[in-house]
């Protein structure tokens, strides 16, 4: 439907311009199409086959590429092999030299000398040959620090053989050992090994309950406390009242000077009961 | 699988048969730089990297060079393979953004393509894959880089005109252009057979 204008036109006018028309360019078609076609629309047969044609394509390349190709290549395995390789010839020549290395120090040091309990200066007894203690704590104390290994002194081992007595350790040893709590309990305390002792016991294995030496007596506060415990407790077990417990009610202080490695082996024991 | 080689003396592409099947077991040997394994994953897919250079670029040594970058990348980027897509396309799109690399700076790709001349005269007449590869090599650059990503690598108009610079208005009308100058090839050349 035609749009009556509202104002007057000059038909004249009108009539010229209304119906003017002029021809587009050729291209300007085709610029429009090209645009508005769907750009994936059909392909032809000829074209899809074409394209599997290319995109299948295969050329081989020159034989020198593969060596640009690797040129540019960090090759991790061969450096791998490369460094195993330098290692082993590496080993391979210091092996000698540290095998030469070794025999060598080994001529140039002296002997290390093998100290045993056995080859320990034993000194003289009083029937020996006069020969002061303290010379003869000198040559202990000298083959201490020889062989600086303390000796293996335990509780149990603690009576000692008549030769690590003569051998006088410069300890003081004093251990502790309750046998058992019966009616005719023997309390013991293995004697000390004084330096400068002279005197030689026999040595008495721990099992046979043997009497308190003379030096063992109930003057010391720890031996007082200790007989009056035995003397408690063998009264309880008479009245049919049992053991007290704990033990731990009754304690004994003392010093000992021992060495590091043993004085911790006693503490360890004595905490223990 | 189709394969040519242009470099037998007869200028006659020879075409072989060629299978990247089971070249993924080549992936963890290549990557611990194993150099058997490299150049058995190479001999496998440098033919087939080559062919798709050669449709970027006609010039020989320059598809040799692209396809050499191409391989190189392959081999320092093998780490990262996923195993998501066959090894064969996830180097194909490699060799793509090589060759797109080198077509963004061209200028003949941002040139006004509606005006190039296109020559039929110069085509072989033989109707094989050389054949089609000499039409497609015979497309201006822009036409051809147009028509190789969105017919043979599947891109869209957008990521065409997002690769190269160019409008999807342009990239549009030039993929038109050369399929217009395809067919026409193609048919020139299916008549002159018959």
């Amino acid at each position: 439907m035609k749009k009556v204008p509202k104002h007057p036109v000059d038909p004249a006018f009108q009539g010229r311009l209304s119906e003017y028309e002029k021809s587009p360019r050729e291209t300007s078609w085709e610029r429009i199409q090209e645009i508005q076609l769907p750009a994936d629309n059909r392909w032809t047969v000829p074209e899809l086959n074409a394209i599997r044609a290319l995109d299948e394509l295969q050329i081989q390349p020159k034989s020198d590429s593969w060596q640009r190709v690797q040129a540019a290549l960090p090759n991790t395995k061969r450096l791998v092999g490369a460094w195993f390789k330098w290692s082993a010839a590496a080993a391979i020549l210091l092996i000698p030299f540290a095998g030469w290395w070794v025999l060598t120090l080994e001529k140039e040091a002296p002997a290390p000398e093998v100290h045993t309990a056995a080859s320990l200066p034993v000194p003289e007894t009083s029937t020996a040959p006069s020969k002061s203690n303290s010379e003869a704590n000198r040559t202990s104390t000298n083959a201490l620090r020889i062989e600086p290994q303390a000796p293996e002194i335990s509780i149990a081992t603690a009576v000692r053989t008549r030769e690590q007595k003569a051998a006088k350790w410069p300890l003081e040893f004093l251990p502790i050992r309750l046998e058992r709590l019966e009616d005719d309990l023997v309390f013991e305390a293995i004697p000390k090994a004084f330096a400068g002792i002279n005197e030689i016991e026999p040595a008495l294995p721990l099992e046979q309950p043997r009497p308190s030496p003379p030096w063992l007596q109930a003057t010391s506060p720890w031996s007082r406390s200790l007989t009056a415990y035995v003397a408690t407790q063998r009264q309880r077990i008479k009245n049919g009242s049992g053991l007290q417990a704990p033990w731990n009610a009754y304690s004994v202080s003392m010093e000992v000077k021992v060495p590091q490695a043993l004085h911790s082996f006693l503490s360890n024991t004595l905490a223990a009961h | 699988m189709l394969a040519c080689n242009p470099r037998k003396g007869s200028g006659i592409l020879e075409l072989k048969l060629f299978s990247l099947d089971r070249i993924e077991r080549h992936i963890p040997g290549a990557i611990q730089g194993d150099a058997k394994a490299q150049k058995a994953l190479y001999d496998a897919l440098s033919p087939y990297i080559l062919g798709l250079c050669h449709r970027y670029f006609p010039q020989e040594d320059e598809a040799e060079d692209h396809m050499i970058q191409t391989m190189i990348t392959f081999f320092q980027k093998l780490h990262t393979y996923r195993g998501d897509a066959p090894v064969k396309y996830w180097v194909r799109r490699m060799a793509v953004n090589q060759c797109l690399m080198t077509l963004r700076k061209h200028s003949a790709i941002h040139q006004p393509f509606m005006n190039e001349e296109l020559g039929l005269d110069s085509l072989n007449q033989e109707h094989d894959t050389a054949h089609l590869l000499k039409l497609v090599q015979s497309l201006p650059a822009g036409f051809r880089t147009v028509f190789n990503l969105y017919a043979i690598e599947g891109f869209s108009h957008a990521e065409i005109a997002e690769s190269l610079g160019i409008s999807e208005g342009t990239s549009k009308s030039q993929l038109s252009r050369a399929r217009q100058w395809l067919q026409k090839a193609l048919v020139k050349t299916e008549s002159d057979q018959g």
